[in-house]
């Protein structure tokens, strides 16, 4: 069962619809009855811990994998069937470094943008903004193997926006990278979802999903386990419950009188009032108990 | 310090003991090797000797009399040859198709029995093939012995008879006597054949290539027995021509050069297509195939733009390797070059195919290498690019046809050493079948490998 602390999306302006997805590698169930709902313009955290079934999904949302079961929607296209039409309108920021490295910064752009379907004067143009996005101008003609990690992160970032896709999966694009080179990806990050584009995003940064997401979705061995926005899943009584030690308090209690009853019944001289964080939320839900599972190559 | 280098050998043991494709190298690549060379070479395994394949002789006889007849019999009881009673032995040689070919002319069983001197029987030979040549000389001789022979006791008795004028009951002890001479000329000749036997290199035991590496192996205490070897035909009334094949430029033909780059052409082609296609499970791994897919153009024509690359690069290696053996060992590149140009692509196109079979049923570019090189050393020692598949054992020579290196080596071996074309002349036959067979084989290997692509590649 699924936790909501919002209502369903509308469907209208609906950019993935996802109805009991199922997928399995062998015996190993990686995404079990999952349900999903983005709407244009969003944008949306997926966080799960490993083996949770995040990629599994991301990829069957983006053509790369089919799925066993369930129906999926992505900007009104089946992904089975209309992998070419909607490769044309989806960028996916993978979680390796999908560079060629031994082809230069600019070489790389090229050849993305060249398969994207750009040419001509078009292609040039965004191969100039790829590399200034990346902050690479200077090392257009660098080879990728000379980069250090946090440029190869850049550059594997701008290489799936170079046809200015509607909607986009990252799938931890910061992972590894100095904060400077974070601080710049997300500025990019920020910046095409302010355009209007659509994002997916995964990754075991809370706080970048805090900061960009307008709604999460929590999943755990291949299940949702809870959506909505960070207040809202605050709100859910799985996650109170789960967040156990330290007092809860219903929002607008006065933090002055709680501590003035607390103090005459001995108990605390001072009373700050902290909201749960994101990671306590997620660590609620998913328990703390260590995950080592691999399937496939799902993180 | 020694405690602390032997904590790192311990480490570096258990690595080691953990790569798979390291212990395939070191424990089962030389073993598999060594088995099959050891078997090619005409050793048996456990003691066990192989025997080597018989050499292929085509016997043409023009001369269809009951004598010619027991000739050819007495050939058929040879041993060590596949004697075969076939037409046009001249052309079958010419075309590589057997080694020797021997005809009995015509007039040759009436000769015989009239005591006149024989018509010489004619022995084609292929000079690429040495080994095979000095077998079937060697073999040939002690039946060709015996009609020399025969025809000389049969005219020596009637002559001396005749001349003497001697009265009939005379005759019998006269012609025993004679008969006597010839038993002894008859055990003469089988005491030579016996220390021929002794002294005649083994047969499967030939240098790497065959042709001029055999003589170039003369070393000069052999020298009697090549003097012999040399006179031996005219003395069993045997006429040899060998039939190098002419070349338009009046230069001499090389059968070990020609040998050499059809070998070159087909075992580094592989090595180097097979390396090549190894990039797809490296892109995998990487990363990149799957960002490839994700583009609205790629698709499908990943595998395709594969299949060109290594085309291409085929062409690239085997432009300069035949450059280099034009310039330098003057192999005839340019006497049937859309031959040749025709050959090439086909055997790249099978190579391609070869190594994108192996790309997509391997999971791991290491996997990949430790079969493939074992695979492709394999086939390149039974399919004839390591020794001519003729003096590998029978099994082996039937082997060999399982290999697309056996095709590719008999089309390229063709176009450069016997001059074929692509299709058969008046004089000639052509490459096609050879062709045809890798063709249809480069097809079936593509077909499995876009399968498994599909289901390893596009659904995992």
């Amino acid at each position: 069962m699924t936790l909501h602390s919002a209502p369903d999306p509308p469907s209208a302006g609906v950019a993935i619809e996802a109805k009991d997805l199922e997928k399995a590698f062998g015996e190993v169930p990686a995404v079990r009855g999952l349900n999903l709902n983005v709407r244009k313009g969003e944008s949306l955290g997926l966080l799960g811990p490993n083996g949770a079934g995040k990629t599994t999904t991301l990829r069957i949302l983006s053509t790369l994998l089919p799925a066993d079961g369930g129906s999926v929607r992505v900007l009104g296209l089946d992904p089975a069937k209309d992998g070419r039409a909607l490769r044309a309108r989806i960028g996916v920021v993978p979680q390796d470094i999908a560079l060629y490295a031994g082809l230069r910064a600019e070489e790389n752009l090229r050849l993305f943008g060249e398969l994207a379907g750009l040419g001509g004067a078009r292609l040039r143009e965004r191969v100039e903004w790829g590399l200034e996005a990346a902050g690479l101008e200077e090392r257009r003609r660098s080879l990728v193997s000379e980069f250090s990690g946090g440029m190869k992160r850049r550059l594997n970032l701008v290489a799936a926006l170079l046809h200015e896709p509607e909607l986009v999966f990252l799938d931890e694009p910061t992972a590894g990278v100095d904060p400077q080179s974070r601080n710049h990806l997300f500025e990019q990050v920020e910046a095409i979802h302010r355009a209007g584009t659509t994002l997916v995003y995964t990754t075991h940064a809370m706080g970048e999903v805090e900061r960009l997401c307008g709604r999460i979705v929590i999943m755990d061995r291949g299940r949702c386990l809870a959506e909505g926005t960070l207040e809202g899943l605050r709100g859910l009584d799985a996650v109170r419950a789960g967040l156990g030690t330290g007092l809860q308090m219903e929002p607008g209690v006065d933090l002055e009188q709680a501590a003035a009853v607390l103090r005459e019944h001995g108990m605390g001289a001072e009373v700050r009032g902290v909201a749960a964080d994101l990671e306590s939320i997620f660590l609620a839900l998913t328990g703390r108990a260590l995950r080592d599972e691999n399937v496939e190559d799902d993180s | 310090m020694i405690r602390t280098a032997l904590i790192l050998v311990r480490k570096d043991l258990r690595l080691f003991m953990r790569d798979r494709t390291a212990l395939f190298f070191l424990l089962v690549l030389p073993i598999g090797l060594g088995a099959v060379m050891g078997t090619a070479m005409g050793g048996g395994m456990m003691g066990g000797g192989t025997k080597a394949r018989k050499v292929a002789i085509a016997v043409e006889d023009q001369d269809q009399t009951p004598t010619s007849e027991a000739l050819v019999g007495a050939l058929m009881d040879i041993d060590d040859l596949r004697v075969e009673l076939l037409p046009d032995a001249r052309r079958l040689v010419a075309d590589g198709d057997r080694a020797g070919g021997l005809v009995i002319p015509s007039g040759y069983g009436e000769a015989l029995v009239a005591g006149q001197p024989l018509p010489a029987l004619v022995l084609y030979r292929d000079p690429a093939r040495q080994i095979a040549s000095q077998i079937m000389l060697f073999q040939l001789s002690p039946v060709l012995f015996q009609q020399a022979a025969k025809a000389l006791g049969s005219g020596m008795m009637d002559r001396v008879t005749g001349l003497m004028g001697l009265p009939e009951p005379s005759r019998g002890a006269v012609t025993a006597e004679l008969v006597g001479s010839y038993m002894r000329v008859e055990n003469l000749m089988a005491g030579m054949e016996a220390e021929w036997q002794d002294s005649a290199p083994p047969v499967a035991e030939p240098a790497a290539g065959e042709a001029e590496g055999g003589r170039a192996a003369a070393e000069p205490d052999e020298a009697p027995l090549a003097t012999l070897m040399d006179a031996l035909p005219s003395m069993i009334g045997l006429e040899v021509e060998d039939l190098a094949p002419p070349r338009a430029d009046g230069l001499p033909r090389s059968a070990g050069a020609s040998h050499a780059f059809a070998a070159m052409a087909v075992m580094m082609l592989l090595f180097n297509l097979v390396a090549f296609a190894g990039t797809l499970l490296e892109e995998r791994a990487e990363g990149t195939l799957d960002r490839l897919r994700l583009t609205a153009e790629a698709g499908r024509a990943v595998l395709l733009g594969k299949i060109l690359v290594t085309m291409l690069l085929a062409s690239i290696q085997l432009l300069e390797l035949f450059s280099f053996g034009a310039l330098a060992f003057q192999v005839p590149v340019m006497e049937h070059l859309p031959a040749l140009a025709i050959t090439s692509l086909t055997w790249a196109l099978a190579a391609s195919a070869l190594g994108l079979l192996f790309a997509t049923a391997c999971r791991t570019r290491k996997q990949m290498e430790g079969l493939s090189t074992l695979v492709i050393l394999v086939m390149s020692a039974v399919g004839g690019a390591w020794f001519p598949r003729e003096i590998t054992p029978e099994w082996m020579q039937t082997a060999g046809l399982a290999t697309p290196v056996a095709w590719a080596m008999d089309a390229f071996h063709g176009v450069l050493w016997y001059g074929k074309g692509v299709l058969d002349t008046p004089e000639l036959s052509g490459v096609y079948p050879s062709l045809l067979v890798l063709a249809a084989g480069a097809t079936v290997m593509l077909t499995v490998a876009f399968r498994l692509y599909q289901r390893r590649f596009e659904s995992a």
